[in-house]
């Protein structure tokens, strides 16, 4: 089989600053100075996590590019890459420079899910995600540069480990996504109080664009754990997300015939059905049934992963995929103790 | 007073092998040197071909500023330099000439001017120089082995630092011309990084952005990663401050990111550096920043020195012949007050010392009788 990798090219964007405020100048050229400098780091860094941990396979190399906005090189007319704006440097506000960036998201020219407003602030030791009323980002960032790395890794994390899964690559479904991904982490870290990594109470019904990963990437910086098993514990963790988010919830009775049936549109319900069949009695519920879409698989067969008894799940999941067509579905059983 | 600059982006013809990190680089060196030209803030002009460009300017502050912020850009995409700066003019005269056809028809006339060009269109273009300065710049650039900013003895240090900015006392390897197969240190002066620019995390970075080009580049030739030297000790010469020493566990509680790091490579993946001829000597130099470290007393300073003398890399090289260590390595060259004296003495102290020591011991374990005493 080829390998298939995907590259996610993040376009940076960094404001054209006027030339004429000389001091200004001074101080914005040695930001996007440092700002390089972190992004040169972070390129290399998402390199060596991706390739010497316990990714299986690596479906996709992210990375990230500066550029200029109001550039006048025709090398960039990429706005439909670009996920990042620098929209303010401490007192500096550069926001009406993105108003044909955010046009072009808008209108759906874009090829990305979320478009990233970045605020720093080098009075900032940590971060801080929130949403302003007055634009159209997905979510403002406000940090200072010693953060800027971790918060750069994790995005990237993110495109790579959404890939790794093989979950669909079309634009309607990452945007879906980013909802499903908020909804959980506001669970799982209690995000209506502001002691969370993400630096602010949030309200349950906010659509917000946060990075899965963020946690994991700091612990790797701050080396409470090794970053192979940081890895491993987010693969996990994604895995469960998955599981806990797409899970389509089924009742079967003692002879295997599924309660309430309905007029399925999955493909994979029917094999689903026929493995309950013949499975019944070993099958030990409740438990995570995934189900690989025929055309999706390696395979000239359809998959059955029963999720809770593969002692290698993670990886053996990830690796019978051979697109990004989302071409599984995940049911999770119960029996019906009643029937 | 005029000054003037010459200098080439490091690593061009490695770049040629993939035509489009070719053209990358290039454009990021382009960028860069427009971006950065509003440093000169109308005080001179920059003129670029190829791998190369040109400055000159009437104000050497304007002129460091714009090369020492090129400097740190490029090295943030990572790429490097190497520059030289002189007092001097470049009297720059550009080159235009276009050549008329001489044709039978209207029609030939017409086509030939199209494709041979016509006074919209130059044959021939580009730059000449009218001063003498050029030829010496040239011949700088030339034997400048290294990456930096290289300031020739026609500029002061009270220019320099005037200008606002600090010298440093750094080194590049060069062949000797006796035979051209020793290698030796030639002394030079940079221009100091900025400290109260960066963190130690920031220092980090661009350590990492610098090392990992010097190894990817000395793994292709042992040659290549000579060049990364002077910026080394730029750098260690540039973040000179912090230093606490723990007498007793014999090691730093703290010191400046860049000497923990060479150090550390030097120390434990010397193997890995070894073909890098002269990278031993930054020990030497970062021994010399150590002895000039007012927080540190003599003691401490003697015990940092048999830590750093005992690594492989500087023993070898200059035990049993400490006098053929170039002196410029060390500040202070007035023969009385010269911390290469101060290191000669520290490496006679401790390595007789030891040497008695290893003599009273075995001597002691074959014979327990004999009550010898080291002399403390």
């Amino acid at each position: 089989m080829p390998e298939r990798k995907i590259e996610r090219k993040t376009i940076f964007l960094y404001p054209q600053t006027m030339r004429e405020d000389t001091d200004s100048y001074i101080e914005i050229s040695q930001l996007i100075t440092d700002i390089k400098t972190i992004i040169n780091i972070s390129n290399k860094q998402i390199e060596e996590l991706l390739c010497d941990t316990c990714f299986s396979e690596i479906k996709c190399m992210p990375s990230v590019t500066m550029r200029c906005i109001g550039e006048t090189n025709q090398s960039f007319n990429d706005y439909k890459n670009v996920r990042i704006c620098i929209i303010k440097y401490n007192e500096y506000d550069y926001s009406d420079n993105y108003k044909d960036i955010i046009k072009s998201y808008n209108n759906g020219s874009s090829d990305i899910s979320h478009l990233i407003a970045l605020h720093i602030n080098q009075k900032c030791n940590k971060v801080k995600f929130y949403k302003e009323s007055d634009n159209d980002f997905d979510v403002v960032v406000e940090t200072g540069l010693d953060f800027l790395d971790k918060l750069l890794i994790s995005i990237m994390l993110d495109i790579s480990i959404y890939h790794y899964f093989c979950l669909s690559s079309s634009i309607d479904n990452r945007k879906r996504f980013n909802v499903m991904k908020y909804k959980y982490l506001y669970k799982k870290y209690k995000m209506n109080t502001p002691d969370n990594i993400y630096g602010q109470a949030f309200s349950e019904k906010e659509k917000l664009y946060l990075p899965f990963s963020l946690y994991n990437v700091i612990q790797i910086s701050e080396n409470s754990k090794n970053e192979k098993e940081n890895i491993e514990d987010l693969i996990s963790e994604f895995a469960e997300f998955l599981v806990e988010s797409m899970a389509e919830k089924v009742q079967i009775s003692k002879n295997g015939t599924v309660c309430d049936p309905y007029d399925h549109k999955k493909d994979t319900y029917e094999i689903l059905e026929k493995y309950i069949e013949r499975n019944i009695d070993s099958l030990e519920t409740p438990c995570v049934i995934i189900i690989f879409d025929q055309k999706a698989t390696k395979n000239s067969l359809p998959i059955v992963l029963n999720y809770d008894k593969e002692s290698n799940r993670i990886p053996s999941w990830a690796e019978k995929l051979m697109d990004d067509s989302n071409g599984y579905d995940i049911y999770k059983l119960q029996k019906d103790v009643k029937k | 007073m005029s000054y003037i600059s010459y200098f080439d982006l490091l690593g061009t013809r490695g770049f040629c092998e993939d035509h489009n990190i070719y053209f990358d680089n290039m454009e990021k060196f382009y960028k860069a040197i427009v971006d950065m030209s509003c440093f000169l803030k109308g005080h001179g002009r920059i003129g670029i071909f190829s791998d190369c460009a040109y400055a000159e300017s009437n104000d050497l502050q304007c002129l460091l500023q714009f090369l020492t912020e090129l400097r740190d850009r490029l090295i943030s995409d990572g790429l490097f330099f190497n520059a030289v700066v002189k007092a001097g003019q470049l009297g720059v005269d550009s080159i235009s000439k276009g050549v008329k056809p001489k044709c039978r028809s209207t029609e030939e006339k017409s086509s030939l001017q199209e494709d041979l060009g016509n006074e919209d269109k130059p044959t021939v273009f580009g730059v000449k120089f009218t001063e003498k300065d050029i030829a010496k710049l040239y011949i700088l650039q030339s034997n400048f082995k290294g990456i930096g900013i290289y300031i020739d003895k026609n500029i002061t240090d009270k220019e320099i630092y005037d200008a606002g900015y600090r010298i440093t006392k750094c080194f590049f390897m060069s062949k000797t011309n006796e035979d051209g197969k020793k290698w030796i240190p030639v002394e030079y002066r940079d221009i100091a990084f900025n400290p109260s620019r960066y963190g130690d995390k920031s220092i980090s970075n661009t350590l990492s952005i610098i090392l990992s080009a010097l190894y990817s580049s000395y793994v292709k030739a042992p040659n290549y990663g000579i060049y990364y030297i002077s910026i080394l000790c730029n750098i260690i010469r540039s973040y000179r401050t912090g230093f606490k020493w723990n007498l007793s566990i014999n090691k730093f509680e703290e010191q400046p990111v860049a000497f923990n790091v060479i150090f550390n490579i030097l120390s434990n993946y010397h193997q890995a550096v070894e073909h890098i001829v002269g990278i031993e000597n930054l020990l030497l130099i970062m021994l010399d920043e150590i002895y000039n470290c007012s927080e540190l007393h003599y003691n401490e300073k003697r015990d940092i020195t048999k830590l750093y003398v005992n690594k492989t890399c500087l023993r070898t090289k200059y035990i049993h012949s400490l006098n053929t260590i170039p002196g410029f390595l060390f500040s202070n060259t007035n023969k009385n007050n010269s911390n290469k004296n101060l290191f000669i003495r520290l490496c006679q102290e401790i390595f007789s010392t030891e040497f008695v020591h290893n003599v009273i011991t075995t001597i002691q374990s074959s014979n327990p009788s004999n009550n010898w005493r080291e002399d403390a």
